[in-house]
């Protein structure tokens, strides 16, 4: 027996060691197909590794960050607000959610001195575990700090786990420097956080999406999404909530919309969901969900407009 | 029994999931050194501690590399 627990201490103190040495060569020399469950990936799809790079040399404070999936760095242009002198910085990524909202807020508030957030809600955010935004920022963001081993507790998936400790072992035995393009096949970086698209129409706008679900949310979301209404009453920063448009298909997808709405409208100083405006039309987007230049121009002059009566106006939703 | 959409899908779900390979591969091997005995004893066979160690070893990174704990699916994670 104690030949047994000696030979199983040894196991077990040797375990962390094999696994950084087999993570490490599994990561760098096995193709990708074959790593299930590792999904490092720096300067991938949605230019997060260059937003965040921006972000963290950037030293200008802005009148507006924008936070939210890629809804927001595809919908919210700051060219356009800067037309208007209002500056803005754009932290939205890919499939983000209120748990990666937060610690970006938590990361960045300080040093960009906003006066209001625009927080970019699709719903499916809400309903989400958050491993797939979490990943993106474990890969893109540089240095690793304290949160984002918090926030792969918090989320709990073993994906999530090997990614992030795959990327710290990266930036530790192999900090070199990343060069993403500014442009990536349809793609373009643009200063601020934004990500333009080449125009091009979706053309399959009434698709069927198949049976609307019920909208249901994910408790770590909502927990996160109540520490940001906290933290922006803390640093006094209005909250300006609001939902892009999104094709009629996409839409249906829930069949509760009105609950959603219902729990968003005096969340912050102002809740606007422009899938009720009549504005949007076909040729507006570029896929079922996202809005081509067109859109976003129509999108951003109706933002403009909220951001400036919104130093008056309290909660409003538009009408159906 | 099987149409043949079903055939051609569950063929193009194994064509993007190459590593189920390697599943299939380390079972066969497994079953072959166990043809002459119960499959409990196939690490009797590695009388090296060392080499029983690694066979360990590798398992468990093989369980935390092609698990299937909670499935989720990626929108834009593309490789």
């Amino acid at each position: 027996m104690k030949k047994f627990f000696k030979s199983l201490g040894i196991f077990l103190a040797c375990l962390p060691f094999v696994m950084i040495v087999a993570l490490l060569i599994w990561g760098k020399l096995v193709p990708r197909l074959f790593q299930k469950n590792l999904y490092y990936k720096v300067a991938g799809y949605g230019h997060s590794f260059t937003r965040f790079h921006e972000a963290d040399t950037s030293k200008q404070p802005v009148d507006v960050l924008v936070v939210g999936s890629s809804h927001a760095y595809r919908g919210v242009d700051p060219r356009i607000f800067a037309q208007h002198n209002i500056k803005i910085f754009n932290l939205g990524s890919g499939s983000q959610t209120p748990i990666q909202t937060l610690y970006l807020l938590n990361r960045y508030i300080d040093k960009f001195k906003p006066k209001a957030v625009l927080y970019e809600a699709l719903f499916t955010t809400f309903t989400g575990d958050g491993s797939e935004a979490a990943i993106d920022l474990y890969s893109n963001l540089r240095p690793f700090d304290k949160q984002l081993v918090d926030m792969a507790v918090k989320i709990n998936s073993v994906q999530g786990y090997t990614t992030l400790f795959y990327a710290w072992l990266q930036q530790v035995f192999f900090n070199k420097s990343v060069h993403e393009p500014v442009k990536k096949a349809k793609d373009t970086y643009v200063k601020g956080g934004y990500v333009e698209r080449e125009v091009t129409v979706f053309k399959e706008i009434n698709s069927d999406t198949g049976v609307p679900s019920k909208f249901v949310f994910e408790k770590n979301q909502l927990e996160a999404f109540n520490e940001i209404l906290a933290l922006l009453k803390q640093k006094g920063v209005k909250l300006i909530l609001f939902q892009t448009p999104v094709t009629k298909s996409f839409f249906s997808q829930i069949s509760d919309q009105q609950t959603y709405d219902n729990f968003l409208k005096d969340k912050g100083d102002g809740y606007y969901n422009f899938n009720y405006n009549r504005t949007f039309a076909a040729p507006d987007f570029y896929d079922s969900n996202h809005l081509n230049q067109n859109g976003v121009d129509k999108l951003d002059s109706l933002l403009i407009d909220t951001l400036k009566a919104n130093k008056v106006v309290g909660p409003m939703l538009f009408a159906k | 029994m099987f149409t043949n959409s079903f055939i051609i899908k569950s063929q193009i779900v194994y064509f993007y999931k190459p590593y189920l390979l390697i599943v299939l591969l380390s079972w066969l091997i497994i079953e072959w050194m166990a043809r002459n005995s119960d499959i409990e004893f196939v690490f009797d066979k590695f009388k090296s501690k060392y080499l029983r160690h690694s066979v360990y070893f590798f398992i468990l990174f093989m369980i935390l590399m092609f698990g299937a704990f909670k499935e989720t699916a990626f929108i834009y994670f593309q490789f």
